[in-house]
Formats: C-alpha cells, sequence, structure tokens
C-alpha cells in the first residue's frame, strides 16, 4: 500500500487531518489543472476547492484501482466539465483591458492579432503562449481536457483513460485530433514555422 | 503509406506510443515526405510550449479555506459502525429531539399527558435510559399507550418506514410492522436457518429548501433503482429552530447504498448517519414459505407428462407468482435509508 493509499485509508477511519495531507501534496496540481480548464485564477480556486470537498465525500468509492492523484484529476475534471457545461459559454476569452503578466514579471497590453498577422511582429515565445492559452479556451471541452492532460499534466495514456473512463485507443485519437486542431490555428497565425 | 494515415500516427508516434509497425511507417514516411516532416515538427514545438505555459501558484490560503469549507459542512466521514446487538429503529440527528419534543407536546394535547408520563418514567428506570429520553422510548411508549387504549380516535403516530409495498393489498403490508414480529396469516412458517437482516441507516441533513431537496431525494432513489417514501409525522411538526422538517426514506439494494449516501451529501450539510439492523427473518420466512410451497407446486405440474392446456397456464401463473415472491425477497432485504430534512431558516 502506498503512502497514499495509506492516507486514504487512515481518514476512512475518521482521521481527517489524513486527507489534510493529501489535499497539501495534490493542490498545486489540481488547482493547475483546474486553471488550464477554467482559464482564470478565481474560477480554478473555487473549482480546486469543490473538487477535494467532492473527493472527501466520495472518499469511500475509492478503491485503489488507479492511484489517488488520477482519481483526484478526474474528479477535478468532472467537476471543471460539469460548471462549464453550466455556464454554458466559452472560458478563457481574455478581457483585452487586461494586463498579461509576462515570464519576466512585467505586464503587456493584450493584443489579439489582426487579420494579417506578421510573423516578425507576433512570434515571440509570449504571444505564442498567450494565443495557445486563448485557444485552448475556445476549443471543445473534450479535446482541451485530453490536451491539458496529456502536455500540461504530463499524465500518461493509460492515466488518461482512467481519468477519462475511456481506452487508450480513445485517448490517441482525441489527442491527436486536439493536437491537429490546435496545431492548424497556430500554423494559420504563423506561430509555428 | 499515404500522408493522411501517417498524418493520424504523428501525435502518438511524438508520445512513443506507436507499436513498432507504425513506428517504422511513420519514420520511412518523414524521410521523403517534407510536408509530414514539417508537421512533426510543428506538433513538437507546440507540445513543448503547451507545456511551458505558466500556471499561477495556487494561494497559501488554499488548504485553510478548505478546511473551513468542511468544518462549515458539518461534514463527518461516512463511516461503518459495527453495531454488536441490533437496536430498534432509530432517529439520530440535532433535530430529533426537537420531534420528540413537538410529538409530546402534539400528543399530550390529546392524552392523559399523566399517565403517559408515568409510563416513559416506569420505562426508563426499567432501561436506566439517561434523563432525556430518546426519540425511540418517546415514541414507543407513544404507540404502546395508544395499542393499550385501543383508541380508533387516536391519530397513528408512525414515524417507521412503510413495508415493501409489491402490490399486496392484502392490507397487513400497508402498516408499519415492528421487527422480529410475525404477522398474521395464512400458511405455517418454517424457521430459517439464517437470519435474514437489512440494514437501516439514518441521518438527518440541513437543507435550504424542503420542496426542493425532496424532489432531489427521490430522483436519487430513481436512479438507483430505489423506492422512495414519505414518511407520516404529525402536521405542523417544527424543529426547535422552527424551521420546517420532512421525514422520508428511500429503500435500495444494498450495494448502491453508499452511493445514495454520497449522493444525499449534495443536498446539504448532512450529519453523521447511524448504522441499525433490521431483522426481517420472519417476513422472509413467510415469503419463503409461499416460494416453498409453489415451488412444490411447479415441480408436480411438470413431473405430468401430459401436462393439459389448463396445466400449462397454472404453470405459468406459478411461476409468475415465484418470480414475484423472489423479489419480494430481494425487497424485504433492502437497505432503508431514513432522511430527516430540516430547512435551514433566517437566523
Amino acid at each position: 500500500m502506498n503512502s497514499d493509499e495509506q492516507l486514504v485509508k487512515t481518514c476512512l477511519q475518521g482521521d481527517s487531518q489524513a486527507f489534510e495531507e493529501l489535499a497539501v501534496k495534490y493542490q498545486n496540481k489540481i488547482y493547475a489543472l483546474a486553471y488550464r480548464y477554467m482559464g482564470n485564477e478565481e474560477d480554478a480556486y473555487d473549482m480546486a476547492q469543490e473538487a477535494f470537498i467532492k473527493a472527501y465525500r466520495s472518499l469511500r468509492s475509492f478503491k485503489g484501482d488507479s492511484s489517488f492523484g488520477t482519481w483526484m484529476y478526474r474528479i477535478a475534471t468532472n467537476v471543471c466539465l460539469d460548471e462549464l457545461r453550466k455556464r454554458k459559454r466559452r472560458v478563457l476569452t481574455l478581457s483585452l483591458d487586461e494586463p498579461l503578466a509576462t515570464r519576466d514579471g512585467d505586464e503587456v497590453e493584450k493584443e489579439i492579432a489582426d487579420t494579417a498577422p506578421t510573423a516578425d511582429i507576433i512570434y515571440e515565445q509570449k504571444e505564442l503562449s498567450q494565443y495557445i492559452q486563448q485557444v485552448l479556451g475556445e476549443m471543445k471541452p473534450d479535446h482541451k481536457v485530453t490536451i491539458v492532460l496529456r502536455d500540461i499534466m504530463d499524465l500518461t495514456y493509460e492515466e488518461i483513460a482512467q481519468v477519462l473512463d475511456c481506452s487508450i485507443g480513445t485517448v490517441k485519437s482525441r489527442l491527436s485530433r486536439a493536437r491537429d486542431s490546435l496545431r492548424k490555428k497556430l500554423s494559420e497565425r504563423e506561430l509555428l514555422p | 503509406m499515404r500522408c493522411e494515415k501517417v498524418g493520424e500516427l504523428l501525435s502518438p508516434y511524438l508520445d512513443q506510443m506507436t507499436n513498432e509497425k507504425e513506428s517504422r511507417c511513420v519514420e520511412t514516411h518523414i524521410a521523403s515526405c517534407s510536408k509530414c516532416r514539417s508537421t512533426l515538427e510543428q506538433l513538437r514545438k507546440m507540445c513543448n510550449a503547451v507545456h511551458d505555459l505558466e500556471t499561477p501558484e495556487v494561494p497559501e490560503t488554499f488548504i485553510k479555506d478548505l478546511n473551513k469549507r468542511l468544518a462549515n459542512e458539518n461534514l463527518k466521514y461516512f463511516g461503518h459502525k459495527h453495531i454488536k446487538t441490533p437496536k430498534k429503529h432509530g432517529w439520530i440527528a440535532a433535530g430529533v429531539a426537537s420531534v420528540a419534543l413537538a410529538v409530546g407536546i402534539y400528543a399530550s394535547s390529546i392524552l392523559p399527558f399523566g399517565s403517559m408520563v408515568a409510563n416513559l418514567q416506569e420505562r426508563m428506570d426499567k432501561n436506566k435510559q439517561p434523563s432525556s429520553a430518546s426519540v425511540d422510548n418517546i415514541l414507543d411508549n407513544i404507540r404502546g399507550y395508544l395499542a393499550d387504549k385501543n383508541d380508533p380516535a387516536t391519530p397513528e403516530v408512525n414515524t417507521k418506514p412503510e413495508t415493501v409495498d409489491s402490490g399486496d393489498k392484502t392490507g397487513k403490508d400497508s402498516k408499519a410492522t415492528k421487527p422480529g414480529v410475525t404477522p398474521s396469516g395464512p400458511g405455517k412458517y418454517v424457521a430459517s436457518s439464517q437470519p435474514a437482516i437489512s440494514d437501516v441507516v439514518s441521518t438527518s441533513i440541513k437543507v435550504a429548501d424542503i420542496g426542493s431537496s425532496v424532489q432531489k431525494v427521490m430522483a436519487i432513489a430513481g436512479e438507483n433503482g430505489g423506492q422512495y417514501t414519505s414518511l407520516p409525522a404529525p402536521s405542523g411538526i417544527q424543529a426547535l429552530s422552527g424551521n420546517r422538517t420532512k421525514a422520508v426514506s428511500i429503500k435500495v439494494d444494498p450495494e448502491n447504498a453508499d452511493k445514495v449516501m454520497n449522493q444525499l451529501t449534495d443536498l446539504g450539510a448532512a450529519a453523521t448517519p447511524e448504522y441499525n439492523k433490521n431483522d426481517v427473518t420472519s417476513q422472509v420466512n413467510e415469503v419463503q414459505n409461499n416460494i416453498n410451497n409453489i415451488q412444490e407446486q411447479i415441480s408436480k405440474l411438470e413431473a405430468n407428462p401430459n401436462k393439459s392446456e389448463t396445466d400449462k397456464a397454472k404453470l405459468n401463473e406459478l411461476n409468475s407468482q415465484l418470480f414475484q415472491y423472489n423479489q419480494k425477497v430481494t425487497l424485504l432485504k433492502r437497505t432503508i435509508i431514513n432522511i430527516y430534512l430540516e430547512e435551514e431558516g433566517n437566523q
């Protein structure tokens, strides 16, 4: 039994401190996942909290078929997708007036490229990141989820299959289509020479 | 291999998720196809860029806020409780004492209060209960008093779930039966070698609105193949806090009980549930007795190689009855989940 399973078992016996340990261990990853799904910090915070509360309530259903981390990703994914469906709108439509923090800590005003961008203006890593974030936010949920789980959270195909409750074959094809869709959009903007 | 086919393999190839044959196909193709080679390179660059997207750190207040939320929701862990001796049905939760008080007040308006208190005191002394009597004792005493008086005018104080409604309209299933008491009826009873026990779980939940919460409980029952029952209570009962209350029950197959309990937590803050056992041995024995009789008749009919049309029709009818009785046994062994809903007031 690994340490996570031991903590789950301890929590099942009534020790809520054990759950806090699990929450401390996974808070960063779950928050990061929620941030990628929701596109802003406030929603990410709420959804991450919600995911942990749901996990606490349904801890007895954790059978150890997957790792606790994968199980948490699954809960967080479902929480975020449910919320996105409820809102029925595309998230991560960035406000043009809201400045964007760069890696250096400076803030730059965001610009959405015009219809005929030139590569030398927009081909910088920060613009690429900005545009990737924007396109990710506009993607279909199942495409976005696979890219986030694989390319950001570094889950294996098997783990993604467990999170999404589908086959590895489905993960392969979904991820392939999602990446191709993203690649084409970036390519149109000449962000991927 | 054509570009279209290779295109589908580029993504798994990047992740080393292609088999040997597929990998060879990709490598052979891109060696001579600059377009697909470029696509692969774009994919690689894109995945790296996605991977390098910055994510803000989780705020320091996260765990503190989480603990606060869990504490505010008054969540306790649903753990198994092993009851060494079977208890009678019981209601557990903060609001239960208010029900007891309200029932006592209501009943005292129509019953000689002195007799009831004396009866209660006698029981308490006998059972060495603490001075604050449990709801069970109060309700049992009221029932006992009413049964002794045999007064048809007095209302039935009944918070026990109704027995299984299998469509049997003989009447004996329409009232709550005390566990262990054999209902009267035809047929001899064969004692089972093993007792039949069903679980009874009781909890209370604080909800924002009782009406919508009841709808949700009904939906949860439906989703899990369970049976919803509204439990009758004297009208006008309110918790001491003045909030509206409602008692309901769900009967589900034991394997769905945990799932139902988890779904119920979405209604609101739930108190720690109490687990009890319901001895349904006598009811199961009665049904089993009927099953045995029917099987005997079926065997006799099937042994006859020259069955008439009447015999065949009879056989069909007996098989149908057998199926229903077997269903009844399953229903008797269902887990009963009693839920006391209390509407949160504006306090």
